[in-house]
């Protein structure tokens, strides 16, 4: 098992039951350093200030959706290749192909248990 | 990253060549080979790299949606058809020996909630169709985290609460992809938790919703009525929901499944047919209005629309684009979308009902009046009594004000008709004219809507056929080849004035003067002035085109449009200057419900005369009365001599007063002519609200109505042209 625990996650979701949720399963996997940021523009303002070493964000939000952010990251130099893991529930070949093109890291669909959410992480996080 | 740039085929072949997929989990790289199958395709490939390139991105896209039978087999495919493809060795590929196509192979979408399909999700129960017929008993479960649920309950609220306020602008702007969104995203929200919380009625609740606001937001069908009754509904149960959990938190055991309730519902949605029924309301297209405004042709707009589809442009953007149309052409089109958009929020309200409102306000006001004049009443003398009276009146004044203007639509849609009308004309008569038109905003009574389209139509027929040459005459003339019709409204000192002008030749006097002759409406010794003459064309059976044409046709002459105007209460002009053009004017009164009047009283009866008959009253002296020869009673007023009509006769009551000189007379004016009408006294001047006589009643001549006056009693609205005419046939 990798460690996690100097590790930076950002969790991106508008609903604060689902970052929650996230957050209480990633303490498990002993993620010590938990963010939160409510859409996708919050997200790129705590991403220009702070360094984070993997981003869950959720697809469907206000203001920026989770693919614009996951755009924006992969076109950042500083963030161009942060592990990005997309929560989505939308299941349908042509999202989920969208992000991939978009280089996503790879994706989840809601809803999903703390063993599938330590797989995902544990296949895109590099391990020490 | 691949570059921007149009690469060449062979450097994107190089690429898919280096580029390494690490395996079935690396999605990067399988994304990075997908971009290069897009880019190799739209620089051009034949048909056997396009076969091998489809292969490859279905084995890919099979991988990543992780619904491959059999992940291993795929992959080493995968590796062969990029080698095949870089090493142009790309035969037609052999089928995959996995099939590609088959139907189990496509992600179910409908009837099971996809989000349940996640491999390795076993925490939410499925349920399908068939099993909720079973499930008919709630079913509970204990609560292992209630903080959590507590949160989920305060979020899933304030969501269902921002809901409900986006249905309202959903109503509003159906196509509003924005606004779709809005209500869907909540909906997915709450889904999303719900799922994790295994509250499975409110998850397959909203996630039924989320289904089919998805199908609005991409376009699948509209948003109708029934689908945002839907939703509504969905809100109301979800909140009912919410309302359980809280009670089953408190009991640390909830119910989360079976609710009797959400099963009907949902079988309800899913027996749904979204494609049915129509948007609650349809605002033209920006293109349509231009349209409908003669700006552009029908075939023109849906040329533009589709190319403007192509080139992600706006239809108006196009269209300016194009020269073809002006860009505040659009402007205004778009704000008058805008206009129909806000009154598309209106309701629908039976005529009959709000006439009967308009009526219950009139006797109201009046009941009021009788209550105040009442002797007993006035007698109160108690201050807070006379203030709560003010208050009262001001009230039901507003009332009335608001009552009437309930009745009242702008005038655009009889004048949009017009477009259409001098478009034809135009096309027929071989002329080029324009129209243009001010005020459509102007608001009048619905119930003259109708009735002056037919007026408006012969006119603007009459302006097109007699007015505007054709385009050699005009050019000969130092005139534009296009001639111009302006059509105008506005309101003006309680009346609607409707303007008609022209810029053709005028009204020929002479023409005109020889024409009554030849019908003999006068006598060729009669000496007229000009405007006496212009108003000759007002009479019945008179039409100064000799030849029948298609536009005007015979028999319908502008004594049709006078009589029209004249039973909406209304007045019509007119204007001419030879070689410039001509000026109709009709003025019209705000509402056919209310007129403001003159009480008059004869004898012991009252009767309302409108104040747009009346131009003057007099008492003479008894030297202004004479009797001419063959013509009856006259009397002098300023030195012309007007016919004396005796109203106590026509209506069969003793008056106060026979001699004129003891009396009061009304001047009326009536067909250029002056009549005194004799009366004991004038009362007052109010505006009365007309009733109508009843069927029986209703062709009395001389007798447009009655009113009901402040003291409850009724009195009859004397109709002056009625008894003018009655008047002049008695006198033959």
């Amino acid at each position: 098992m990798p460690s996690y625990k100097d590790m930076t996650v950002l969790i991106v979701d508008d609903f604060a039951t689902m970052r929650r949720i996230i957050r209480n399963i990633l303490r498990d996997l002993e993620f010590k350093k938990i963010l939160e940021a409510e859409d996708g523009t919050a997200a790129v303002d705590i991403l220009k200030t702070q360094k984070v070493d993997l981003i869950i964000s959720d697809w469907n939000m206000p203001k920026m959706t989770g693919l614009e952010l996951l755009k924006w990251v992969r076109s950042n130099e500083e963030t161009k290749d942060l592990p990005f893991l997309m929560v989505t529930a939308e299941a349908q070949k042509e999202n989920v192909i969208e992000a991939v093109k978009a280089k996503v890291s790879n994706y989840i669909v809601k809803p999903f248990t703390a063993q599938t959410l330590a797989e995902k992480i544990e296949k895109i996080l590099p391990k020490d | 990253m691949g570059s921007p740039d149009k690469q060449s085929k062979q450097d994107l072949l190089d690429r898919l060549a280096t580029s390494v997929i690490a395996g079935v989990d690396d999605l990067m790289g399988m994304g990075e080979c997908l971009n290069v199958l897009d880019e190799l395709e739209s620089v051009g490939v034949d048909d056997k790299e396009k076969a091998e390139i489809d292969k490859l991105r279905k084995l890919l896209n099979r991988l990543i949606l992780e619904e491959s039978p059999d992940p291993d087999r795929d992959w080493q495919e995968v590796q062969q058809a990029i080698r095949n493809l870089c090493e142009g060795t790309a035969t037609m590929p052999t089928e995959s020996e996995i099939p590609l196509d088959s139907d189990e192979q496509k992600q179910p979408v409908e009837e099971t909630p996809s989000a349940d399909e996640q491999p390795g999700g076993e925490v939410v129960a499925e349920s399908s169709v068939e099993e909720d017929e079973a499930v008919q008993e709630p079913e509970y479960m204990p609560v292992e985290d209630p903080e959590l649920f507590k949160d989920f309950l305060d979020e899933a609220r304030e969501h269902l609460g921002s809901i409900e306020l986006n249905m309202i602008s959903l109503e509003q702007n159906p196509e509003d992809k924005e606004v779709i969104n809005a209500v869907f995203r909540p909906f997915h929200s709450i889904k999303g938790v719900a799922g994790f919380l295994n509250l499975t009625d409110i998850h397959e609740l909203s996630h039924d919703v989320e289904n089919l606001l998805d199908g609005a937001r991409s376009g699948e069908f509209p948003v109708t009525e029934a689908i945002i009754d839907i939703v509504l509904q969905a809100v109301d149960i979800l909140k009912e929901q919410l309302d359980l959990l809280e009670d089953g938190l408190s009991k640390g055991e909830i119910q989360y499944k079976g609710d009797p309730r959400v099963r009907q519902f949902l079988k309800y949605i899913r027996n749904f047919d979204p494609t049915k029924g129509h948007p609650p309301v349809t605002v033209p297209k920006v293109g349509e209005i231009l349209v409908e405004k003669g700006i552009v042709e029908e075939d023109h707009v849906d040329k533009a629309a589709e190319e403007a589809k192509k080139e992600g442009l706006k239809i108006g953007e196009k269209l300016v684009k194009e020269g073809a149309v002006q860009p505040q052409d659009v402007t205004l089109a778009i704000r008058e979308q805008k206009k129909l958009k806000e009154t598309a929020t209106s309701i629908r309200v039976d005529t009959q009902k709000l006439d009967n409102l308009v009526d219950m306000i009139g006797e109201l006001v009046i009941a009021q009046s009788m209550v105040l004049q009442n002797p007993e009443v006035q007698k109160i003398r108690d201050q807070k009594f006379q203030k709560d009276i003010v208050q009262l009146r001001r009230i039901t004044g507003e009332l009335q004000r608001i009552s009437t203007s309930l009745r009242m639509v702008p005038i655009k849609s009889t004048f949009q008709k017009m477009i259409r009308l001098v478009r034809d004309l135009s096309r027929k008569s071989g002329k080029e004219v324009v129209l243009k038109m001010y005020g459509e905003e102007t608001e009048i009574d619905r119930n003259m809507v109708d009735q002056i389209y037919e007026p408006l139509v012969h006119m603007i027929r009459n302006a097109v056929d007699h007015g505007i040459e054709p385009p050699e005459e005009r050019v000969k003339a130092g005139k534009p080849p296009q001639g111009t019709i302006v059509l105008s409204a506005e309101q003006k000192s309680g009346n609607i004035v409707i303007d008609i002008r022209d810029d053709g030749r005028g009204l020929n006097a002479e023409k005109i003067r020889q024409k009554a002759i030849e019908r003999g409406l006068i006598t060729p010794d009669e000496e007229l002035d000009e405007r006496t003459i212009y108003e000759l064309i007002f009479r019945p059976g008179f039409s100064t085109k000799e030849e029948v044409t298609d536009v005007s046709g015979r028999g319908v002459g502008m004594d049709v449009v006078k009589k029209c105007v004249e039973e909406l209460r209304g007045k019509i002009e007119v204007e001419s200057t030879p070689g410039q053009g001509s000026h109709f004017q009709l003025k019209l009164p705000l509402t056919m419900a209310i007129i403001d009047g003159m009480i008059i009283r004869v004898g012991e009866e009252r009767y309302v005369v409108p104040t747009v008959s009346l131009k003057e009253s007099v008492r003479p002296a008894e030297e202004d009365y004479c009797t001419v020869q063959g013509r009856g009673e006259m009397i002098n007023v300023r030195g012309s001599l007007m016919p004396l009509v005796r109203l106590h006769e026509l209506f069969d009551v003793k008056p106060k007063y026979t001699n004129p000189w003891d009396a009061l007379l009304l001047v009326v004016s009536e067909d250029g002519r002056n009549y005194c009408l004799l009366a004991d006294e004038i009362i007052g001047r109010q505006e009365v609200v007309i009733k109508s006589l009843g069927s029986l009643m209703k062709n009395v001549q001389g007798i447009s109505g009655g009113a009901i006056l402040g003291d409850g009693k009724v009195a009859l609205i004397i109709d002056v042209k009625g008894i003018v005419n009655f008047f002049e046939g008695k006198n033959k």
